[in-house]
């Protein structure tokens, strides 16, 4: 677990590289499209930019742990407070994303293994080789489409009807503020604008839980003591969920992390197509009014979550592994 | 194992391959003329005369889309053949070599993988600014280390075999025993991969089309496509549906292929 840091770092070098190195022209990037040389003056040496660049390095990361992310040029507003004003929205939409990718693909993954090389398990490979392949924005515009205006049955963009009066802010995310408050209309008005979103990420991503979930079932079912049941005479049920599932549970796991990995890839589109306001909508943003310091923010907190997630991932795995104890 | 899969994928990627070749050889057979507009004409749904509808502007979005191809296709490539060839050599350098040199390259290799790919891919592409080049090479940065990966592991597995000590014994150099023994036996798997990996790398070049990075008007790519149909879903969806599932048609065509390659080039295959 320590070894986040090395990589924690690993991380910033990259991101400092392209912050500081290979930016075409970084007084432009950083200071924005003014051009007044006292402003350029100013941001050159708050931003070290003439220094060599071991000196760069070490305030990138000063500024960095200090909490100075950089000043958006376009809004003018620190980049850090910006992002914690995004980022709940996401982390809202990933947790509910990666829950139900779990609880969808790993049943997937189990059936089709008890049922494998059956038609059931082929469909459901394919099922979820279509997930995989598809680009993020098809499958959100193609939920968007069916269900939003097809069907008229979700909303098309938005956390919450703007009709409805937004619960007192604990979390920042919705659907938890509004369950802790007690705001029902809120709960539910936010939680049916999460469904699409939601759905459009766990479709892109399920695929991996399932595909590890039926090998690792596959293997666990052949084992010895899953045919010692059986000549006990259990019933299939017993077997296979009890001793079988429960098992074959643990690698799925592991997968967490990489999971969060590619859902965070999704999440900048899906965001976008359905007008959530988290980091991937902040994101496009970013990078259609070429805000470079908030594209720079925006790809260090990425990385950062994809860490931090390991870590979660590392700690579930020891407590649920009975061989694993820290 | 030829199924049909396998048929079916190689049909997708000949098909997407070949009309690649021609139209990018001759764009004239498309006949597409961007300034061709028509008024009256927009957001007409799929039709014997448009085959796959028209866009906003009354331009037939299937001579759109044949002109994209070509794009995707190619950058695709060029992002793929790098990354083979920078991943490969380094990853089977690091576990031929081993050592310092294996520590220096796997930290490396890790340093980039613990990115998300997309993010990583968007933000180098906004810094280095529009254009397709800029976008191939920030997909390629992006993509490199997943086949130094498979490369290190083939490399230190055969490192140790007969014929390789053997040709250590008599005196052939790194660069000798790399290019004749190693290097054949760990291109299979990064072969097969590759052809997973195009799939990777058109929907990473159509997202940075998407988000306006990467290949610019006039040229037209179909992430772009799905970007400008968009706004017109409620009304008009083909526009931006139509690209979107090409992608992934292909994507899939690609993944096919790749599981088929995986079983040709398998060396425990009996003949």
């Amino acid at each position: 677990m320590i070894l986040s840091i090395p990589v924690l770092l690993g991380v910033t070098f990259i991101t400092f590289v392209v912050a500081h190195v290979i930016v075409p022209n970084p007084v432009r990037a950083w200071v924005g499209l003014r051009t007044n040389p006292d402003i350029i003056k100013a941001y050159t040496e708050r931003y070290h930019l003439n220094d060599p660049l071991w000196t760069q390095f070490f305030y990138y990361i000063y500024d960095l742990i200090r909490g100075d992310w950089g000043t958006s040029p376009v809004t003018g507003r620190p980049v850090l407070s910006e992002l914690q004003n995004y980022f709940p929205a996401t982390l809202e939409l990933v947790l509910a994303s990666v829950i139900l990718s779990f609880l969808i693909g790993v049943p997937l993954g189990a059936i089709a293994a008890v049922r494998s090389n059956t038609k059931t398990d082929f469909s459901i490979s394919t099922f979820y080789l279509v997930g995989v392949s598809s680009p993020p924005f098809l499958a959100a515009l193609l939920l968007q489409f069916a269900f939003s205006y097809f069907l008229r049955v979700f909303p098309s963009v938005g956390e919450i009807s703007p009709s409805i009066q937004p619960p007192q802010a604990i979390t920042g995310m919705l659907v938890v503020d509004s369950l802790l408050t007690g705001n029902w209309p809120a709960f539910w008005s936010s939680l049916n604008s999460l469904v699409l979103p939601t759905l459009s990420l766990t479709f892109l991503v399920f695929g991996v839980f399932t595909r590890l979930a039926r090998s690792s079932m596959l293997d666990v079912l052949s084992k010895d003591y899953i045919r010692a049941a059986r000549a006990k005479g259990f019933t299939s049920y017993y077997v296979n969920i009890r001793h079988g599932l429960r098992t074959a549970l643990i690698p799925p796991v592991t997968l967490l992390a990489v999971v969060v990995g590619q859902l965070l890839g999704g999440v900048v589109v899906i965001e976008y197509v359905f007008g959530w306001p988290g980091i991937g909508s902040y994101t496009v943003n970013a990078v259609a009014t070429s805000n470079f310091p908030d594209v720079i923010g925006v790809t260090l907190i990425f990385a950062i979550g994809v860490v931090a997630s390991n870590l979660a991932a590392d700690i579930l795995y020891a407590v649920l592994d009975p061989r694993i104890r820290v | 194992m030829l199924g049909f899969s396998s048929g079916l994928g190689l049909v997708i990627v000949s098909l997407f391959l070949g009309t690649a070749l021609v139209v990018g050889l001759f764009p004239g057979i498309v006949g597409y003329d961007p300034f061709q507009i028509s008024a009256t004409g927009i957001l007409l749904p799929p039709s014997y005369t448009h085959l796959f509808g028209t866009d906003n502007l009354g331009r037939s979005i299937v001579k759109e889309v044949l002109i994209a191809i070509p794009l995707d296709a190619f950058v695709s490539l060029g992002v793929v053949a790098v990354s083979v060839a920078v991943g490969g050599v380094l990853g089977a350098l690091a576990g031929y070599v081993g050592g310092r040199a294996d520590e220096i390259i796997m930290r490396v290799t890790d340093m980039f993988l613990s990115f998300p790919a997309l993010i990583l891919a968007v933000g180098i592409s906004a810094t280095l600014g529009p254009g397709a080049t800029n976008a191939m090479i920030s997909i390629i940065v992006v993509d490199w280390p997943t086949y130094a990966r498979f490369a290190r592991g083939d490399a230190l597995a055969i490192r140790d075999q007969a014929f390789v000590k053997a040709a250590r014994f008599n005196g052939r150099n790194i660069t000798y025993i790399l290019r004749k023994h190693i290097f054949p036996n760990i291109a299979p798997s990064l072969i097969s991969y590759a052809s997973v990996d195009m799939g990777f790398a058109i929907i990473t070049l159509s997202i940075l089309g998407y988000l306006g990075l990467g290949a610019q008007p006039p040229a037209v790519e179909l992430g772009m496509l799905v970007f400008q149909g968009q706004s017109y879903l409620s009304n008009a969806p083909w526009f931006s549906l139509i690209p979107g599932a090409i992608i992934l048609i292909v994507t899939i065509g690609f993944s096919f292929v790749g599981d088929a390659l995986r079983d040709v080039l398998d060396p425990t295959r009996r003949k």
